[in-house]
C-alpha cells in the first residue's frame, strides 16, 4: 500500500477482494464490534472525526460488497474481476479494460513486514492502478491521518449510494447510520454483570501466543480436532423458511438481510475461488439456523461451561442441557423458551431474535412431525 | 498529551547493542517493562506474578520496581522492603546488583524502587541515564520492570528501551484512554529518538506539523523523510516497526471483555499502521486477588485460580516470542 493511494472496500473491511458473501459478512461484524459506537478498542484512539470518517466507509463497504451487483461494479472500478462478478446481474459493460488475472490479494501483509529496505514497488496491480510513487514497507493506515484534520474524501462514482438504489439492507444500515447498526443485544447488554471467571478452563481463557488475533469474529475455535464437527456452511445445509414468526419487538432485527434466495440463481458461497478448507474459525454465517449444537459449540468456543452460562443468565441448567441436546419436547412452551433463547443468545453475543427465531421454527417443525 | 521537544533527547536513543550480539557478557538477556498509564489497574500485579511464572518456566528473573515514587513490588511478592534501592544507584553509585534481594520464590529476585528523596520520582536525565546503564549490566534471563503510572519521561524511556513493552489495560474507558495516552506518548518519542539520531529531527519535526495535535501516521511521517532521505527514512521505519507492543487485558469478566484485546489490536493497526501482539486476558477473580489483601503472591497462594493460569500463559505467550530465533520478526 501506499501513502498516496485511497484503500478500497476490501481494504477497509481487512479481507481478500475474494472474499465470499459470508467471509464480508463475518469481516462487517467484526468491524462493527471493533470500531462502532460500543467498542471500547476506538474510544480516545483518534478524534471522532475520523472515526466517523471510518464508519462511513464500513457503510459503505457493508451496502457495496454485500450487494453482488454493485459489488461487481465496484470491483471493475477498482480494476479487478473476482468472484463477485460471477453472480452479478448485469455484465453488459464490454469496454472494462482488461484485466489481471485474481491474485491472492494485495493483503499479503507478511511480504510487507518482510522488505528490509523499506522500498520496494509491488507489481501485481500496476496495470489497474495509477503509478506508485513508492511503497513503504510500513503498512499505510486505512484511515489516512492519526491526528489532525481528516481530507475530504471523495467516493469513487462508481460506489456511492443513490437513495433510490434497491439494496438488500433494512433501514438501519441504508440511513448509512453505522452507528444505529451497532446490533440492539450490545446496547442493552447489562452493564452490571456477577463476577464469575470468564473461563475455567486454561485453553480458551488466553488467545494463542504471539500470533496477533486480526481476523477474529470473537467466536473462534482454534481447535482443529473441533473442526470433524462442522456442518458445511449452515446457509447452505438449510432451506431459508418460508414463514418467519413475528420479530421480537424488544430487539432490533438482524442487520443482515433476510434470508432471502441466493440472487440469480447461484449460491455464492460455493463460487469463491479460495476454498473453505483449512478454516476452524467458528464463523457464524449471517442465515445461520440455530440448533442446540451450534449453540453448544458458540459457547464452547468461549470456553464457558453449561455452569457458568447458567450462572451469569439465571436459566436452569436442565433447561440449557435440553436447549443444546434439542429436546424440544422437554422444553418449556414457547413463549417461555423464546425468553430463554433471547437471553442465552445475548450471553453468547448472537444476534437474540435470529436466535429464537431460528430455533422456535425448528421446534415448531419437530412438533408437526409429531415427534 | 504532552510534547517534548527534540532538543532534551537522552542519552538513551544511543543505539543499543541487542542482547544476542553480546556473547558471555553480564547482562540481562530480555527486558520487560510492564506498563499502561494508568494507576490502579494491576501493573504491579501483572509484573510481579509474571516474574514468579517465568522464574518457575526455569528462568532467572528480576523484577525491578521503577515506580519510583509508589514502589511496592515486594508487597505483592510479601516481602519486606529491601534495605538498599535504587535510590542508591543514583546518589550513592551502588551497584544495581548489590540491591537485588532474594524473594523466597526460586529463580526470582528483586531490586526495590522506593525513592524517598522528593523529586526522586522524577530524575533528571543523567540520573537516568545511570540507572539505565546500572539495569542492563544485571545478569538475568528475564528483567520485569514494574514502570509507575503516567506518561512521565523516565517511565516512557524505560518502556522504549525494553525489549518487550508490555501494555496493561482493563476493559474499562479510563483505562484505555489512558493506555492510549501513553502508548502514543511513547511512540511519538521513539520517533524523535530516532531521528535525532539519524540527524532527521526537523524533517521528522516537519512532517509532524508543528501544531501539537497535528501528528501524523507513522507511515506518513516516513514517507515525508524518504524524500529527502532514503536512508535514514528505511531505518526510521524499521525503528518505528519494532514498537511492537505486547497487550494484556486485566481484570476480564465476560465474552465481551475478551474481546477487547483482538479489538484493541485490531484499530491500532487501522489507525497506526503498527502491529501489536496480544499476549491474553486475564480473568477478574475474586479468589485470586483476595490474596493480595494477605500480601502473599497469587500464584503462590491460589496457584490454581483462573487468573493464576491466565498470567502463566501470558508468560508462556512472551517467552514463545523469543523463541524463533531464525528468521527475526
Amino acid at each position: 500500500m501506499t501513502v498516496t493511494e485511497e484503500p478500497t472496500l476490501y481494504d477497509v473491511l481487512e479481507v481478500d477482494p475474494a472474499s465470499s458473501i459470508e467471509e464480508l459478512r463475518a469481516a462487517v461484524e467484526r468491524a462493527r464490534e471493533t470500531y462502532g459506537t460500543e467498542s471500547l478498542a476506538v474510544y480516545a484512539l483518534v478524534d471522532e472525526e475520523q472515526l466517523g470518517e471510518l464508519r462511513a466507509r464500513l457503510d459503505e463497504a457493508e451496502q457495496v460488497l454485500l450487494d453482488p451487483a454493485r459489488r461487481a461494479t465496484y470491483d471493475r472500478s477498482i480494476g479487478r474481476i473476482g468472484p463477485a462478478t460471477l453472480w452479478a446481474e448485469d455484465d453488459e459493460d464490454e469496454n472494462a479494460p482488461p484485466l489481471p488475472p485474481i491474485q491472492p490479494g494485495p493483503h499479503a501483509r507478511s511480504e510487507w513486514l518482510e522488505a528490509d529496505d523499506g522500498v520496494e514497488v509491488e507489481e501485481e496491480e500496476k496495470e489497474a492502478e495509477p503509478p506508485r510513487q513508492q511503497a513503504l514497507a510500513l503498512e499505510v493506515p486505512a484511515a489516512s491521518r492519526v491526528f489532525g484534520r481528516a481530507p475530504g474524501r471523495q467516493p469513487t462514482p462508481e460506489h456511492t449510494t443513490e437513495p433510490g438504489e434497491r439494496s438488500a439492507q433494512p433501514e438501519a444500515l441504508l440511513s448509512g447510520d453505522w452507528a444505529a447498526a451497532v446490533p440492539g443485544d450490545q446496547a442493552t447488554r447489562p452493564v452490571q454483570e456477577p463476577a464469575v471467571p470468564v473461563a475455567r478452563e486454561k485453553r480458551t481463557s488466553v488467545p494463542p501466543p504471539q500470533v496477533p488475533d486480526r481476523t477474529g469474529t470473537g467466536i473462534e475455535e482454534e481447535t482443529p480436532t473441533e473442526r470433524t464437527g462442522l456442518p458445511p456452511p449452515l446457509g447452505l445445509r438449510f432451506r431459508p423458511a418460508p414463514q418467519p414468526l413475528p420479530a421480537e419487538p424488544v430487539f432490533v432485527e438482524p442487520v443482515t438481510p433476510p434470508p432471502a434466495p441466493p440472487p440469480v440463481g447461484a449460491s455464492p458461497p460455493e463460487l469463491p475461488t479460495r476454498p473453505r478448507e483449512g478454516k476452524v474459525k467458528l464463523d457464524i454465517p449471517s442465515d445461520a439456523e440455530f440448533n442446540g449444537e451450534l449453540l453448544r459449540r458458540v459457547r464452547e468456543s468461549y470456553g464457558l461451561s453449561l455452569q457458568q452460562v447458567a450462572e451469569r443468565t439465571r436459566i436452569t441448567r436442565i433447561h440449557l442441557e435440553n436447549v443444546e441436546a434439542d429436546r424440544y419436547d422437554r422444553l418449556p412452551a414457547t413463549v417461555y423458551l423464546r425468553g430463554i433463547l433471547v437471553n442465552l443468545a445475548r450471553e453468547l453475543r448472537l444476534d437474540p431474535a435470529r436466535v429464537s427465531k431460528t430455533y422456535l421454527l425448528a421446534s415448531q417443525r419437530a412438533h408437526a412431525r409429531g415427534s | 498529551m504532552k510534547r517534548y521537544g527534540l532538543n532534551n533527547v537522552v542519552e538513551l536513543t544511543r543505539p543499543r547493542p541487542r542482547p544476542d550480539e553480546l556473547s558471555g557478557g553480564r547482562r540481562a538477556r530480555r527486558i520487560v517493562a510492564v506498563g499502561g498509564g494508568k494507576g490502579g489497574i494491576g501493573k504491579s500485579l501483572v509484573s510481579a506474578n509474571l516474574g514468579i511464572a517465568l522464574a518457575r518456566g526455569g528462568h532467572r528473573v528480576t523484577l525491578v520496581d521503577v515506580d519510583l515514587g509508589g514502589a511496592n513490588l515486594h508487597t505483592c511478592l510479601g516481602i519486606n522492603q529491601p534495605q538498599g534501592t535504587l535510590s542508591d544507584v543514583v546518589t550513592k553509585g551502588t551497584r544495581i546488583d548489590a540491591l537485588s534481594a532474594p524473594t523466597g520464590i526460586e529463580n526470582l529476585s528483586l531490586v526495590s524502587g522506593a525513592m524517598d528523596a522528593l523529586d526522586a520520582a522524577n530524575p533528571r536525565a543523567p540520573a537516568r541515564t545511570r540507572l539505565v546503564e546500572q539495569l542492563q549490566t544485571l545478569d538475568a534471563d528475564y528483567l520485569v520492570l514494574d514502570l509507575g503510572a503516567g506518561t512521565s519521561l523516565h517511565t516512557i524511556d524505560f518502556f522504549l528501551l525494553a525489549d518487550h513493552g508490555v501494555l496493561v489495560l482493563l476493559p474499562e474507558p479510563t483505562s484505555v484512554e489512558n493506555a492510549y495516552r501513553f502508548l502514543k506518548a511513547a511512540l511519538f518519542r521513539r520517533l524523535q529518538q530516532t531521528a535525532q539520531a539519524l540527524g532527521v529531527a526537523q524533517l521528522a519535526e516537519a512532517a509532524l506539523g508543528s501544531q501539537g495535535s497535528a501528528m501524523r501516521t507513522p507511515a506518513e511521517v516516513v514517507g515525508a523523510v524518504a524524500e529527502e532521505n532514503a536512508d535514514a527514512a528505511a531505518q526510521l521505519e524499521r525503528s518505528l516497526r519494532d514498537f511492537r507492543v505486547k497487550l494484556v487485558v486485566n481484570q476480564v469478566r465476560s465474552p465481551a471483555d475478551q474481546g477487547v484485546g483482538r479489538a484493541v489490536v485490531a484499530a491500532w493497526k487501522k489507525f497506526f499502521g503498527l502491529d501489536m501482539d496480544f499476549l491474553g486476558a486475564i480473568a477478574y477473580d475474586d479468589s485470586a486477588w483476595q490474596t493480595v489483601r494477605k500480601r502473599r503472591p497469587m500464584l503462590v497462594d491460589a496457584a490454581g485460580s483462573t487468573a493464576s493460569v491466565n498470567v502463566t500463559s501470558v508468560a508462556e505467550a512472551l517467552v514463545a516470542l523469543d523463541r524463533p530465533r531464525s528468521t527475526g520478526r
